[in-house]
């Protein structure tokens, strides 16, 4: 190696080296100013969290009003009278899936077992918070307690009618939801 | 005195990645899914907006400190050595479909252990296709399908993917705008920030020492019979065994179990794939992680083909539900088997021609 290569080859490293050096000083400076007026913006701003708790907090409330009339005549077992006023719901309010809790639980309490399964499937799939105990609107728990009690009466139902499509495909469904509600990366 | 004689280090990763991913759900993983390679990427790939599945959108702490875990065991024992060069692409492939294998069971090979540990008798037939897998690579290995060998290379290369570990660990601490979380879902199902790096630490270092691979294990027992790696491999399910039955989170049977499905020749299909794709480019999901840390590039691009197919899988459905696999991910499962028969065709074409 010559002595001009190398001259310009510790000047070219030389070069390299403090160029390097501003620039990683350049981006922590940016980082850090940056990083500092986050910091003071924060108070003013809403996190995530917050804001899908707030979130959840809306809808809650939201639901509560609507589902009155059914939440009441559900609770004094007048069960046609609670079915007029979710329909009347589901009609102002076609896309809230809690209508279709309410559906299952109805078909479940007048023994519609099969119904009230399908309904609880189109529920969990349309909204996955109901099974999900990290959020308000969990209803996992009691969701299981009507799958528990429908299942011993659908294997009992299968081992007269083995079959029946319907039953099968009930009983499928069933299981699915328990895999759902027992959690899991999904 | 007669001295004390230490379990292997292989026995001891297995117990502590066993134990370690069942308490991991105890203190709010989700269930049966407390370690899992492929849930982890499909989370990091949402975190990175790489997918737009919010429920499934967290940057998990576990697989930085695994990463990280065998950067720092690798360069404390000298072991930091920087390969690669070997089949590129194909191993980028691989990576992909090693995913959308793990996609379509519901989980990674870890993942399948955890769920048979805890009673899961549905992941019966993904162990099954795992093995068939791994036996059936292991002849095409025996009768010379092998990848291009690795070759040495400049050592910033290999400081590239834990530096991206570095990276990730600081947006988890300071959350940028652009990495996402999830508020509900998987996403929202997580161990307390130091706790999971303090194990994925901790298990990233044992596993860059004990070199403990599912399907590294299987397949050395397969092929040679040794039992070193295979004991650690028995040892993970034995001890996740053990604490699921302690904690209360064993459930024997095929129903009710969290995250699976009652498509058992999909899960046997995908597992095949998942055996063959790995003893190909020589590893599960959770050993090219941790080689991607002790400076391998080969593994490195591994994971990135991983983390592709991670994202990938929630894009475009490549996986299953509850309810079943999606057909788009039979297909993928296909196509994936397809390109393994592929490749280790053309290689052994390749070998018999030289």
């Amino acid at each position: 190696m010559g002595i001009k290569d190398k001259l310009f080859g510790s000047f070219l490293d030389s070069f390299t080296t403090v160029a390097l050096t501003l620039m990683i000083a350049i981006t922590a400076v940016m980082l850090i100013q940056h990083g500092t007026a986050a910091h003071q913006d924060e108070g003013a701003a809403v996190s995530g969290k917050e804001q899908a708790e707030k979130m959840y907090r809306q809808r809650l409330e939201r639901d509560k009003k609507i589902y009155q009339d059914v939440e009441k005549f559900f609770g004094q077992k007048q069960y046609a009278a609670a079915q007029d006023a979710l329909q009347k719901v589901q009609e102002e309010h076609p896309d809230n899936p809690r209508s279709l809790i309410y559906q299952a639980r109805l078909q479940y309490n007048t023994g519609k077992m099969v119904d009230a399964i399908s309904s609880y499937r189109r529920a969990v799939d349309s909204e996955p918070d109901f099974i999900d105990n990290n959020t308000p609107l969990f209803i996992g728990k009691s969701i299981m307690d009507d799958l528990t009690a429908s299942k011993e009466k659908l294997v009992r139902e299968k081992r007269l009618r083995p079959k029946d499509k319907e039953i099968k495909k009930a009983l499928d469904e069933l299981l699915y939801l328990q895999r759902r509600v027992a959690g899991g990366c999904e | 005195m007669s001295r004390l004689k230490l379990p292997d280090i292989s026995i001891v990763t297995g117990v502590v990645l066993g134990a370690g991913a069942v308490l991991l759900t105890l203190v709010g993983n989700p269930v049966n899914s407390g370690i899992c390679i492929s849930c982890f990427l499909e989370n990091l790939a949402g975190a990175l907006q790489l997918q737009d599945s919010l429920r499934m959108s967290y940057i998990r702490p576990e697989l930085v400190g695994f990463i990280l875990g065998s950067f720092f065991m690798a360069k404390q024992s000298r072991r930091f050595r920087v390969t690669g060069g070997s089949s590129p692409l194909i191993r980028f492939l691989l990576g992909f479909f090693m995913i959308v294998g793990c996609g379509v069971f519901i989980g990674c090979p870890i993942k399948m252990i955890l769920r048979l540990g805890a009673g899961d008798l549905t992941a019966v037939a993904a162990l099954l296709g795992l093995l068939f897998g791994i036996w059936l690579g292991g002849k095409y290995i025996r009768a010379g399908s092998v990848l291009d060998r690795a070759q040495s290379m400049p050592t910033i290369n290999g400081y590239i993917l834990p530096g991206i570990g570095f990276l990730l660990l600081l947006f988890l601490f300071l959350k940028p705008s652009f990495i996402r979380q999830g508020f509900s879902g998987p996403a929202a199902q997580h161990a307390p920030l130091w706790i999971s790096l303090a194990i994925g630490l901790l298990i990233g270092g044992l596993a860059q020492r004990s070199g403990l691979c599912i399907t590294g294990g299987i397949r050395n027992f397969f092929l040679f019979r040794e039992k070193t790696l295979f004991s650690g491999v028995v040892a993970i399910f034995v001890s996740a065994l053990m604490v699921s039955l302690v904690s209360g989170q064993f459930n024997l049977g095929m129903e009710a179990q969290p995250g699976a499905h009652h498509s058992h020749l999909w899960s046997f299909l995908a597992m095949v794939l998942v055996g063959l794709a790995a003893v190909i480019v020589d590893g599960c999901p959770f050993r090219q992680v941790i080689k991607a840390g002790e400076g391998d590039v080969d593994a490195g691009l591994t994971c990135f083909g991983m983390v592709t197919g991670a994202a990938m899988v929630i894009t475009w459905q490549l996986r299953s539900t509850s309810a079943g696999p999606v057909f788009n991910g039979k297909i993928a499962t296909l196509l994936g088997l397809i390109f393994c028969l592929t490749i280790i065709l053309s290689y052994r074409k390749a070998r018999v021609k030289r």
